[in-house]
């Protein structure tokens, strides 16, 4: 019979892992995704006890909870992609212009060996009219 | 709609409309200066043109509402019917389940001449501002727009917490304005002392407000009522629900003051009635009854040492209230020695915004004082106003006159002028009587009026030679005369000469301080400072007058652009002449706004009478038995 | 129209001019701006002689105007309120009178010079602040005068604004005569509390001697009331801001500083005469305040080589004279000393005024009036010459010009003060023997300077250029008119049949002043002055004596020549008993480095501020570096204070 304290079980290690994986990676997604799962685990949480104490108020909070996550996505994609445009790159090390005056930034650790350089596949052309030449598209992420 | 109806449309409108301004300003900031210049100075007009229109149709119902004895009688206040005094049904956020914090805006004698005087500077720093700013003049005049409506509505607030909100909020548009467009290279620093200084004196207001809500709420009576009057045998007097709204909290006040003496003389005719008892019991064999008398005689001396120390506490405490409810408006003001941020903020600003700064900002220091200190802390303004914040006050006039002769920089110079006036206008609020108060609050006006026309005539100077430093002019009557005798009328406004501004209000601030009723010595010492800072007024005024204006022909020898500097162009003499037309209409005509003042002032004198009499009972006034001593 | 209304228009017509000379200059007429300011004049000394009439022919001399609110509130009533009685009409005609004989000679001195317009203009608004002043029923409008005669006088003095010694002078004259007003308003108030907060002056007097306040109180309100006539009149200790004040131009010095505006503290205490009579202490005080200043500013007038210093410090002494009568007061009947003092104001407005226009006179002719450059002027001006003789004479107390009436009225009132049982006869004694003292330097002063301007060698300095010649007829009638006025007003109104006297009794101040003097010193009030033959004669001797050492040592004119064991008091005299520089060591330089302390003590009071707000940045220091802007740095701060959130929440709800 599963009960409730393996639905606990469950959320606890979805917001452990989350939490571990913000702190530890750098990268904005993944850190975003992270936070994400945390979000999850204590949604999980809230189901579960609704289903303990059989009323529906935990599961109001959960689709709250999950609409809310839906707009922060929205918002944090968005901001992610203005903070590439400007700075070419997503390590969340790089942005660390909010620290105070006089403190010196973090120096730069060497991370792990990046993957060599995916060999430069043909691409199909894009559907649609055909680009005119010498254009370059603008890089989207 | 009625009158009233109509009114307290306007008393939400007023206000917003600024802000609503301050958002267009914003966005035609991208159109170009001179359309966001246009829209200022025509809203500006407009706006100033609703508040007088509003004035007028308010200046029937002032004189007609029915004045409530024991507080303030704020009228036309939305979402409240007819001349309500209760407070509004429009309720921001409840504290306790019976009372809340109100959204109670209203108009009074005493916040409708500011009204007019905070709309009036905010034109005039429009106007004195003019072309100077050209670093995003948008954002410039949208700020200016945001400190315009929350100056007035800290002016129409009957909510303390409301009142002390605006009061604050006034400090982020303030910031900004000296900081962003400021003059000097000290802008940031001196935007931040403002800002840090004025928030730190704040606070302990805020601990202050605080504190008289939580020790005074409504007295609830036997019948379950509120009941305002001490008890009467062994009648009790309850705690009744907390309120914010100042008219309550300036009957709640006194009801206390009143209250807790009387609970001891209560607890004094127990306990010796108990004593009778244990006296009677113990010549009776009966030792149950002995035994109970006993234990009766030992809790009505439990009850008396009690209300005793409640007593205690509540004269200890109104010290310390008075004392955190006035720290913020001190500084505000400034009275020194807390005015060190004052002479930096007001030479850091554009002298628009010096302008501003004096003319509308600083009077929300003394207005607070009327309007919580004095009402929501009578007896302790009895006991501690005169010596304490008189003395200071006394001290400041004559110290501040002294700085303003020794600074060169004529900014400086008229900002210390500024603390000197100012600290006469303490004086005379804390003279605690009509005069006193409607003394105070018309030179609120004045003093904006001839400081104002003192800064905009600065901004002439500096708009010329980028400098204001007195060392650098001289002979300026010759080179330019229109704007001498504009600089003379107004060192002659400043120096209260009869017909200008400043006469009328200082001279019925010296009558106020001439109440028999005040610590004699104590009042005839500081009328005494307060007649010689009009002496020394003069005298830094004068020199300086000599300094720039007599004398042959200095001036700095790279005028600030590419033309030669003239006279006084058609838009300065237009500022100009109607500064000095308002001075002299101040000066001649000030019996208007005394009128409108009248009922308040006289309310709330009549509130510190009452303190009088229970602070030094037995206290009446000496000589003023014969014809003249009524009315007060 | 009734006699209020008259009075109204008396004091509206000189505004008006001067209203009207204001718009001359758009107008390109500014040459013509002589005519509002002649016309205005005229036409109010015209309606203030015809208003002097009628209040001489009323049955009750007292005529008040429905009150005008100003302001009010409280206890504090303050309205435009006038009175015309004897006295206030009196002083009316004399200031209009003189006001428009020297507008008039203003046209001819004025000429030309590049201010003309705002000259006549603030002159238009000084006689209408004098008139307000004079005719004020209400304490604060009566300072409301006050403060307007004050600027009209700075603004005047400092008339040749590019002249740094003129800029000292205005400022100097304001902010003395300011120093006085700070007592001034404090009397004031005083007497508005202690007259159960009346401002209305009738009404206030009347509260006052029903409800007599402590003496104390009184005396003290009566010095500080003092205090601002010492400093409007000039009087010591506040003397020295008047000779300075010759800066302006010369009809602006007989006008402001001699006719008019400086005896404002005479009539002042004129007016005030019934709480003065109640304050034996203060109207001594008074009289020895005067005596010390007619000696003082006699003796400082003596050394002086400027015609127009000599002049001006001869107006302090006689503004002193007429202090001395007012300090009898309390000592003979209020009446008498009053009825001498403003006939003494009367003469001297004109003998005075004709000497400052005469001194104009030569001072248009010679380019200066500096006495030892010039000489031997009576034949080449000899109606200016004939005219300053009589008004010197007059001045002197030579019999019977009017100085002699006048002046002989003042020692008889002292010598009547000496003699009643005041309990300051010794005082009183005091001051009588300065008075003769200042009464012969007067007469040796004054003859001293016409001898050195008129007699001896004619001697032409070199800025005189084309202009030494007798001035223009504009300017030689006034002098002419005041000639008259001060030959023959003395014996035309007092000496036969006491009119004047008679006349200013009863005003009903000075017949309140009476009453209490009567209740107080239970002695009946004296109907009119007698005259003293002694006094008279003692007065005499010493105005011929005066005249006599002058004659011998000067008759010859040339340069002038001290009997050299002299030598010593004349430079203490010249150089003002360096008055000034002890002014300026002892209140003027200590005000200033007070000033400049204060400016060093509030960097310091600043920088207290600044200590404050260490406390937070120091702390600051320490959690600096907690912000490095990592976000995984903070998150992790985030979770290990979760951490130690929760681990103590569970501790305590387990245990």
């Amino acid at each position: 019979m599963i009960g409730v304290w393996h639905y606990l079980a469950v959320a606890a290690v979805l917001f452990g892992l989350g939490l571990v994986g913000f702190l530890t990676r750098r990268n904005l997604i993944t850190m975003f995704l992270c936070a994400e799962l945390m979000l999850q685990g204590v949604v999980l949480n809230l189901v579960a006890f609704s289903k303990f104490h059989g009323n529906l108020s935990g599961q109001v909070f959960g689709l709250v909870v999950i609409t809310v996550a839906a707009c922060e996505a929205g918002m944090a994609m968005a901001l992610f992609v203005l903070l590439y445009r400007r700075a070419k790159t997503l390590d969340a090390s790089d942005w660390q212009g909010v620290r105070e005056d006089q403190i010196p930034a973090a120096p730069e650790e060497a991370g792990p060996p990046m993957a060599e350089p995916a060999p430069a596949y043909p691409t199909l052309t894009p559907a649609g009219a055909r680009p005119s030449a010498g254009e370059e598209a603008p890089a989207r992420v | 709609m009625d009158d009233l109806g109509i009114l307290r449309t306007l008393v939400l409108a007023l206000p917003a409309a600024p802000l609503a301004a301050a958002c267009v300003c914003a966005a035609l900031g991208r159109v170009g200066a001179g359309s966001v210049r246009r829209f200022a100075v025509g809203f500006a007009v407009v706006h100033l043109a609703a508040i007088c229109g509003s004035v007028l149709l308010a200046g029937n119902a002032l004189q007609n509402r029915a004045t409530e004895p024991g507080g303030f009688t704020p009228f036309a206040v939305p979402g409240a019917s007819g001349f309500a005094t209760a407070g509004t049904t429009y309720e921001l956020f409840p504290v306790t389940p019976a009372a809340s914090v109100q959204f109670y805006l209203g108009l009074d004698g005493f916040n409708l001449p500011l009204l007019v005087l905070a709309a009036v500077m905010t034109l005039f720093a429009i106007l004195v501002t003019g072309k100077t700013i050209t670093d995003r003049p948008g954002s410039f005049f949208g700020w200016l727009f945001v400190l315009e409506a929350f100056c007035l509505a800290a002016f129409l607030s009957f909510d303390v917490l409301l009142f002390y909100a605006f009061f604050e909020l006034t400090l982020i548009p303030s910031f900004f304005l000296i900081g962003r467009w400021g003059v000097g290279g000290g802008r940031r620093d001196a935007a931040r002392k403002f800002f840090l200084y004025t928030l730190f004196g704040s606070l302990f207001t805020l601990v202050g407000i605080v504190g008289t809500v939580l020790e005074n709420p409504t007295p609830i009576g036997a019948s379950g009522m509120p009941s305002y009057e001490p008890p009467v045998g062994n009648e009790v007097r309850k705690a009744g629900p907390l309120t914010f709204s100042i008219p309550q909290l300036m009957k709640n006040v006194p009801a206390w003051e009143g209250i807790i003496p009387v609970r001891v003389m209560q607890a004094e005719a127990v306990a010796s009635a108990a004593r009778v008892h244990v006296a009677t019991a113990l010549r009776q064999p009966n030792a149950a009854a002995k035994r109970e008398a006993a234990a009766e005689l030992a809790s009505a001396e439990k009850a008396l040492a009690a209300a005793r120390k409640d007593l205690d506490d509540r004269h200890d405490l109104r010290l310390w209230l008075f004392l955190a409810l006035a720290a913020g408006f001190l500084v505000k003001i400034p009275i020194v020695p807390f005015h060190t941020w004052l002479p930096a903020a007001y030479g850091e600003s554009p002298l628009g915004i010096t302008l501003y700064l004096a003319g509308a900002l600083a009077k929300l220091g003394t207005f607070g004082m009327l309007r919580v200190v004095i009402p929501l802390a009578p007896d302790a303004s009895v006991l501690y106003g005169l010596p304490l914040i008189g003395t200071l006050a006394a001290v400041g006039i004559v110290y501040a006159a002294f700085c303003a002769y020794a600074q060169s920089d004529l900014k400086l110079l008229a900002a210390y002028s500024s603390v000197s006036h100012l600290g006469f206008l303490a004086l005379g609020l804390f003279a605690l009587n009509t005069e006193g108060f409607g003394g105070a609050l018309l030179h609120m006006i004045n003093h904006a009026a001839s400081t104002g026309m003192l800064f905009a005539l600065l901004a002439f100077l500096y708009d010329r030679y980028r400098t204001t430093d007195s060392n650098s002019f001289g002979g300026l009557i010759a080179k330019y005369p229109r704007y001498a005798f504009f600089f003379m009328v107004a060192a002659l406004a400043g120096v209260g000469l009869p017909g200008l501004c400043n006469f009328p209000s200082e001279m019925l601030m010296m009558a106020g301080l001439f109440d028999a009723r005040n610590t004699r010595w104590v009042g005839y010492g500081l009328a005494a400072t307060a007649a010689a800072g009009i002496f020394l007024s003069s005298w830094y005024a004068f020199t300086a007058v000599r300094k720039i204006l007599f004398g042959p022909v200095i001036e700095p020898a790279q005028p600030a652009g590419d033309t030669p500097p003239v006279d006084t162009t058609r838009s300065e003499t237009r500022t100009f002449v109607l500064f000095a037309a308002l001075c002299l209409a101040l000066g001649l005509f000030p019996q208007p706004i005394l009128d409108t003042v009248k009922p308040e002032a006289e309310t709330l004198a009549k509130i510190v009478t009452k303190a009088r009499e229970r602070v030094t009972p037995g206290l009446t006034d000496p000589i003023g038995v014969g014809k003249g001593a009524t009315n007060r | 129209m009734s006699e209020t209304t008259l009075a109204m228009a008396v004091v509206l017509l000189p505004l008006l001019a001067a209203v009207a000379t204001t718009v001359l200059r758009p107008l390109r007429l500014v040459h013509l701006a002589h005519v509002p300011a002649v016309v205005g004049f005229g036409a109010a000394a015209v309606l203030a002689f015809w208003l002097l009439l009628q209040v001489q022919d009323a049955k009750v001399p007292s005529f008040i105007n429905a009150p005008i609110p100003w302001f009010s509130l409280g206890n504090l009533r303050v309205t435009v309120s006038i009175h015309v009685d004897p006295l206030s009409a009196t002083m009316l005609a004399t200031v209009t009178f003189v006001a428009a004989w020297i507008a008039i000679f203003s046209a001819g001195y004025m000429h030309g010079d590049s201010g003309y317009d705002r000259y006549f203009a603030v002159m238009g608004l000084f006689v209408f602040s004098m008139c307000l002043l004079v005719l004020a029923n209400n304490f604060l409008l009566l300072v409301a005068g006050w403060e307007g005669v004050g600027l009209c006088s700075y603004l005047l003095v400092g008339y040749y604004y590019a002249k740094p010694s003129a800029a000292a002078a205005a400022r100097k004259a304001f902010l003395v005569t300011r120093l006085g007003d700070v007592g001034f308003l404090l009397g004031i108030f005083l007497l508005w509390q202690a007259g159960h907060y009346e401002m209305n002056l009738n009404q206030l007097f009347t509260n006052l001697v029903l409800h007599p306040p402590s003496d104390g109180t009184l005396t003290t309100a009566c010095l500080l009331l003092f205090c601002g006539a010492v400093g409007k009149s000039a009087q010591f200790p506040l003397y020295v801001w008047l000779p300075d004040a010759m800066e302006g131009p010369t009809p602006v010095s007989a006008l402001i500083h001699a006719a008019t505006m400086v005896t404002a503290g005479v009539y002042l205490l004129a007016r005030c005469a019934p709480i003065y009579a109640m304050s034996s202490a203060a109207t001594a005080t008074v009289a020895l305040i005067g005596g010390i200043t007619a000696c003082l500013a006699a003796f400082l007038a003596v050394g002086q080589t400027d015609l127009k210093r000599v002049l001006a410090y001869s107006t302090v002494s006689q503004l002193g004279f007429m202090f001395m009568a007012l300090g009898c007061m309390r000592a003979i009947t209020p009446g008498i000393a009053v009825a001498a003092a403003i006939f003494h104001l009367f003469t001297h407005a004109f003998f005075k005024a004709l000497l400052f226009l005469g001194s104009g006179s030569v001072m248009h002719a010679m380019g200066g009036v500096d006495i030892r450059k010039f000489g031997g002027l009576r034949r080449l001006m000899p109606v200016t010459h004939l005219t300053f003789l009589a008004g010197a004479a007059a001045l002197a107390g030579i019999p019977p010009l009017a100085g002699f009436w006048s002046k002989d009225q003042i020692l008889d009132a002292l010598n009547e003060a000496c003699d009643s049982d005041s309990p300051n006869g010794a005082i009183y004694a005091i001051v009588l023997g300065l008075a003769l003292i200042a009464a012969a330097m007067t007469a040796f002063y004054t003859f001293r300077a016409y001898f050195l301007t008129f007699w001896g060698e004619e001697r032409i300095p070199p800025e005189a250029g084309h202009h030494a010649h007798e001035s223009p007829w504009v300017m030689l009638a006034p002098l002419c008119v005041l000639a008259v006025g001060a030959v023959f007003a003395g014996i035309a109104v007092e000496p036969f049949g006491n009119g004047f006297s008679h006349f200013l009794s009863r005003s009903p101040s000075v017949e309140l002043a009476n009453v209490v003097y009567a209740k107080q010193t239970n002695l009946i009030p004296i109907e009119h002055p007698h005259l003293n033959l002694t006094v008279a004669g003692v007065g005499m001797g010493l105005a011929f004596l005066g005249f006599g050492l002058a004659a011998v040592l000067y008759r010859k004119g040339g340069p002038e020549v001290v009997p050299p064991m002299l030598v010593p008091v004349f430079e203490a005299s010249k150089n003002k008993l360096y008055v000034d520089e002890i002014y300026n060591a002892t209140v003027v330089k200590p005000a200033e480095v007070l000033a400049t302390a204060s400016r060093q003590v509030d960097g310091a009071v600043g920088s207290l501020a600044r200590l404050v707000a260490f406390l937070p940045k120091a702390v600051g220091t320490f959690l600096r570096p907690l912000q490095n802007g990592l976000v995984q740095f903070y998150a992790l701060g985030m979770v290990l204070g979760l951490a130690v959130f929760l681990t103590l929440v569970v501790a305590r709800f387990t245990r």
